[in-house]
């Protein structure tokens, strides 16, 4: 009994270090796992998508949930990034795997300049920056026929030269697994305290010592540089793409499922990823009526309860403590101070 | 001791979590399972239109004209009952070809029918081809699809021919009319100089740029091209700037109708002083409540309600759905439900039987050869194929083809070809 | 560009610059009074403009009554919005204050555009003219719509100003933009003036949506433009600056009447936004920055 607790707490002791929960690797186990079980592609694709925009949405949340900058225009690096590594392999014939890399650092470069261009500026007015400057940058991909083939949609190579989804879903899982591994990693670190500190309050984290220019330009260069990957990925997935996937209305996708699943919480944005675009999926036969409720799901979250699905994990697991569960194996204290941590503001 | 407490806690929440998502998606598998029973004798048909989404108009036209032609059939082709699903391209390449594997993997479809947009075409032609699904007739018309097709036809041939040829196969009308009129007197314009405006999209570009070379074929100077945002509501720059280049032509196309209709208004206000063609005026049955005499003169190449059959179905269209549909989408639509159900009976007879890999067999032998054509369209004289042609469809004046009308108090005038001919081009009074 | 065009350019611009106008008007008022970044401008835009419709075509009302129809229901339903969801949010938490409200007025926006489409489909409802007919000014016809629906935006402007500037209430509405909690202090009832302010917005926009019929005629994502358009208006000459965004209006009509002449169409955008990009990057608190407007900076 003794050894195999040791074991366990050695596995889970490499899982803290790379930022994962064992409940956390076990969802990724029974992820990977799921489509094997359900041999469905349909259900393969809309596993894959999710934890597309799932990744997406943590992306969002690593500026949004820490330095408190609504990145509005995430779709368009995103875009970027799909764009950069398709026009490289259309054009130049460039692999699309180096492609996506490329792609990701353009994304990057841009999520610098526009870190360097946000920095004075507060909460929403930011938000509008980095979302004027997407615009523009749609507004040039639409223009600029002869290299992005503007609206009529640039037609791009498959990453994978098959027919099933089957590899594409673990090559996204991969991927996701590694931006969540990268984004808990870094928000765990000093580095987090610092976006906190200086998502809650500027000033008090300048007078404390705290670099803000440095820390917000790398979060606006990481969060993305991510987009950018992703988009990379999205590109050579779909096998084409149009100005129309710089539109606001993914960003706002990206925005609604990280704000349901709970800002600042990283993995609450893979939670609702998971629900709300297959949810969406099946709704598909309310027509109107669904886009009405995923209104209302925004709108309810924002009134009720803005910790979103994280905060309420964290209240449930909170409840159940609070009746003994654990309490009774004298671990209540403890479990207190943390869990109120991550998600309240 | 401190630590374990950390693993048991984490362990908690993300288990109950887990358990939790699991548990939903093997639900939801389950549900989605329901529909797996196939019915041998029901033949599903996926419909792919943008029925949500900034294109929904041209999706409810696409539902009505599909249910009334199918309804003539009674829904049914020989021993076989056809269902219709409808795929929610919602004008997006992603969402579209996963509605469309979904529709493939989970509702069985036997074959696919329409599609609005050129992307979601490219996109989704990769889904056809993966399960080898016969998808008849997408409308999206432009060049990327060809450019698809042609980089590997053994692959994509499951796309089964356009609803639409490329813009420029019928943009060349509108100058052979223009030239047509001025070989026979009937216009001596003050100079050869063409305007030329299109909308921003895949649609606006491609056809205005083929249109102006066109006419730059024909001797035309192209004075000045301008791209319009769409939903752009405001043309009083552009126009002065086209009034001031004193161009005898304005030509182009807007795809939706507030610009049109703007663009219209606008350009009698200022005093435009040019011959104008809007390509895709009459793309929407209320465009004559919007723009008023405004349009008189106006040319557009546009299908008309020109037979008996035709004006029948616009007027039951409109008693059934409230609305009055689009020529070239409702009617157009309705149109190739109808060579979708000749394709069906045709395999019914041939093969006594219905499936998946017989219809791709008609789809090789009969409809890509150009055997099979459908030649009782309310818009066109006849639908065919040939092996020169595919993925387009036959474009002349005896097999598909547009005619080139005029304007008047909301009423169109044929004017372009000879044979359909209702009057002469006319000039208003200031240009002669 | 000789001098003719350059009138051209001008008449043109301000015509233009009159919508750009009211709506930044109230998109700003409200960012002012109630530190609200309103999303969901343009859909009040569209509402108004669908009421207009029905007004004149169903039952029949004149121009001006449709357009007062429309100025109406639109109050109501900003006054509807207000007292459900931001009031209910203020009651609740005023933490993250404005990016909560923006993510509420997201989920509005969402909500407004998809309920029309399904209670009203998605054909364009328009009318050819409300007065029909042109005026010739100068080299150039402008219809009468325009000039009316212009007039009535100058008209609106020039109320708007009196009424803030003249009356208790709207001396009431800037204190409270000046300062929520001194304003509270002198007996100002806030609940009341947030209600009040958020109608009003939504009235202007309204308006702006039905003076404009003819021009766009209505559809569910009509709103979209407008909106775009009266966020640059405020960005550029600082947010909460209701009398400035008057004339920031105005500044952008003829920038883009101008870029458009220039440049050509497909460009317009690119440049007014590189343009309000600059504007943030160097004077991020807009050109008229003055005392008393909520900072920008951090």
């Amino acid at each position: 009994m003794e050894r195999k607790g040791l074991v366990y707490i050695r596995i889970a002791e490499f899982l803290k270090k790379i930022g994962m929960s064992p409940g956390g690797a076990l969802m990724f186990v029974l992820l990977a796992v799921t489509p094997l079980l359900l041999q469905d592609e349909f259900w393969t694709r809309l596993l894959a998508i999710s934890l597309m925009m799932g990744a997406l949405a943590m992306s969002f949340d690593f500026t949004a949930g820490f330095i408190n900058i609504n990145n509005f225009g995430l779709a368009a690096f995103w875009g970027l990034g799909g764009y950069t590594s398709a026009i490289l392999a259309v054009k130049l014939g460039i692999s699309p795997w180096i492609g996506i890399v490329v792609g990701a650092l353009a994304a990057a470069l841009l999520g610098f300049l526009v870190g360097i261009l946000t920095l004075r500026l507060a909460g929403i007015f930011a938000s509008c920056m980095t979302w004027f400057v997407a615009l523009a940058l749609m507004a040039v991909t639409t223009n600029w026929v002869e290299l992005t083939e503007g609206s009529s949609g640039l037609s791009t190579p498959y990453l994978i030269d098959t027919v099933s989804n089957l590899p594409y879903f673990y090559l996204i899982l991969i991927l996701t697994i590694g931006i969540y591994i990268v984004l808990r990693l870094v928000t765990k670190s000093h580095i987090g305290i610092a976006f906190k500190a200086i998502g809650q309050d500027p000033q008090a984290a300048a007078a404390s010592g705290i670099n803000i220019t440095k820390y917000k330009i790398f979060n606006m260069t990481l969060s993305c540089a991510l987009a950018g990957l992703i988009g990379g990925f999205y590109a050579h997935y779909v096998g084409v793409l149009t100005p129309n996937v710089m539109h606001t209305k993914n960003t706002i996708e990206a925005l609604a499922i990280c704000y349901v699943g709970g800002r600042g919480s990283i993995w609450g944005s893979i939670i609702s990823a998971l629900i709300l675009v297959p949810a969406m999926e099946f709704m598909k036969g309310m027509m109107e009526l669904r886009l009405v409720l995923y209104g209302a799901l925004l709108i309810l979250v924002m009134l009720f309860y803005p910790a979103g699905l994280s905060g309420l994990c964290e209240t449930f697991y909170k409840f159940i403590s609070n009746k003994g569960l654990f309490g009774k194996m004298g671990l209540l204290k403890n479990v207190r101070g943390q869990g109120s941590s991550q998600s309240s503001k | 001791m401190k630590m374990m407490r950390n693993v048991i806690r984490n362990r908690g929440v993300t288990l109950i979590l887990s358990v939790v998502l699991i548990a939903s998606l093997l639900m939801m598998g389950g549900c989605g399972d329901k529909g797996k029973e196939a019915d041998d004798n029901v033949i599903k048909i996926g419909v792919i239109g943008p029925f949500t989404g900034p294109a929904a108009r041209v999706g409810e036209e696409f539902k009505g004209a599909t249910q009334m032609a199918f309804e003539q059939v009674g829904y049914k082709v020989g021993d076989y009952k056809i269902e219709l699903k409808w795929i929610d391209s919602e004008s997006d390449a992603e969402k579209a070809a996963r509605a469309y594997e979904q529709a493939i993997v989970k509702d069985k479809i036997d074959c696919g029918f329409l599609d609005w947009h050129s992307w979601v075409s490219v996109s989704c032609m990769e889904v056809a081809a993966k399960y080898k699904i016969p998808h008849f007739f997408a409308i999206g018309g432009t060049e990327i699809v060809n450019e698809k097709y042609e980089s590997d036809p053994d692959k994509y041939f499951y796309w089964v021919g356009k609803g639409w040829p490329v813009p420029e196969k019928l943009s060349i009308a509108y100058v052979e009319t223009l030239e047509e009129a001025i070989d026979k007197g009937a216009w001596k314009p003050r100079n050869k100089k063409v305007a030329i405006y299109g909308v921003d999209n895949d649609w606006g570009r491609g056809f205005a740029t083929a249109l102006g070379d066109q006419f730059e074929d024909a001797g035309w100077q192209v004075a000045d091209k301008e791209w319009v945002a769409l939903g752009e509501t405001e043309f009083y720059p552009m126009l002065k700037k086209l009034k001031s280049l004193d161009v005898s032509v304005i030509a182009g196309t807007m795809s939706d109708p507030p610009s049109v209709s703007s663009f219209i208004k606008q350009s009698r206000e200022i005093g435009i002083n040019s011959l104008i063609i809007t390509d895709g005026l009459g793309w929407v049955g209320e465009w004559y409540e919007l723009t008023g005499d405004a349009s008189n003169f106006v040319i557009d190449q546009i299908p008309q309600w020109t037979t008996p059959e035709a004006k029948k179905f616009s007027e039951d269209f409109k008693a059934k759905y409230g609305f009055e549909p689009g020529a070239s989408s409702g009617g157009l639509c309705y149109d190739l439900a109808r060579y979708m159900i000749k394709v069906l009976q045709t395999c019914n007879e041939k093969y006594d039987a219905i499936d998946r890999e017989k219809l791709v067999k008609i789809a090789k032998e009969e409809v890509m050869t150009g055997k099979l054509t459908f030649d009782d369209g309310v818009i066109t004289k006849k639908y065919q194929y040939t092996p020169e042609t595919f993925p387009d469809l036959v474009v002349d004046k005896d097999h598909y083809i547009f005619p080139v009308i005029q304007y008047f108090d909301g009423k169109a005038k044929i004017i372009w070809p000879e044979e359909w001919k209702e009057q002469d081009l006319q000039i208003p009074d200031s240009m002669k | 560009m000789d001098p003719s065009q350059l009138l051209d350019v001008i008449f043109t611009g301000v015509l233009r610059g009159g919508l750009y106008a009211l709506m930044a008007v109230g998109l700003s008022l409200v960012f002012g009074v109630m530190n609200i970044p309103n999303f969901a401008h343009g859909e009040f835009y569209m509402f108004g403009a669908y009421l207009a419709f029905f007004s004149y075509t169903v039952f029949h009302l004149g121009p001006i009554a449709s357009i007062i129809v429309a100025v109406a229901g639109a109050f109501i339903l900003g006054v509807i919005v207000e007292k459900g969801l931001f009031y209910t949010l203020r009651k609740r938490s005023k933490k993250q204050w404005i990016m909560n409200t923006f993510l509420l007025t997201l989920g509005i926006s969402i909500i407004m555009q998809n309920g029309a489409k399904m209670a009203w489909g998605a054909t364009y409802r328009g009318i050819t003219a409300f007065w029909s007919g042109s005026l010739k000014i100068g080299s150039m016809n402008i219809a009468n719509d325009r000039v009316v629906g212009f007039l009535i935006a100058v008209l609106a402007i020039v109320i708007f100003w009196l009424f803030l500037n003249k009356t208790r209430i709207g001396r009431a509405i800037r204190a409270v933009s000046l300062d929520e909690t001194g304003s509270q202090l002198v007996g100002i009832n806030l609940d009341w003036i947030h209600t009040l302010t958020f109608g009003l917005s939504c009235a202007l926009a309204g308006l702006a949506g039905a003076s404009l019929l003819s021009i766009t005629p209505a559809s569910p994502v009509m709103g979209i433009g407008p909106l775009y358009k009266s966020w640059f208006v405020c960005i550029l000459v600082g947010m909460g600056n209701v009398g400035a965004s008057i004339w920031g209006g105005f500044i952008v009509g003829l920038l883009e009447t101008f870029s458009y002449m220039q440049f050509g169409a497909g460009w317009q955008d690119a440049i007014s936004l590189t343009i309000i990009i600059l504007i943030l990057v160097f004077k991020p608190s807009g050109l008229f920055a003055k005392k008393g407007v909520k900072s920008v900076l951090e």
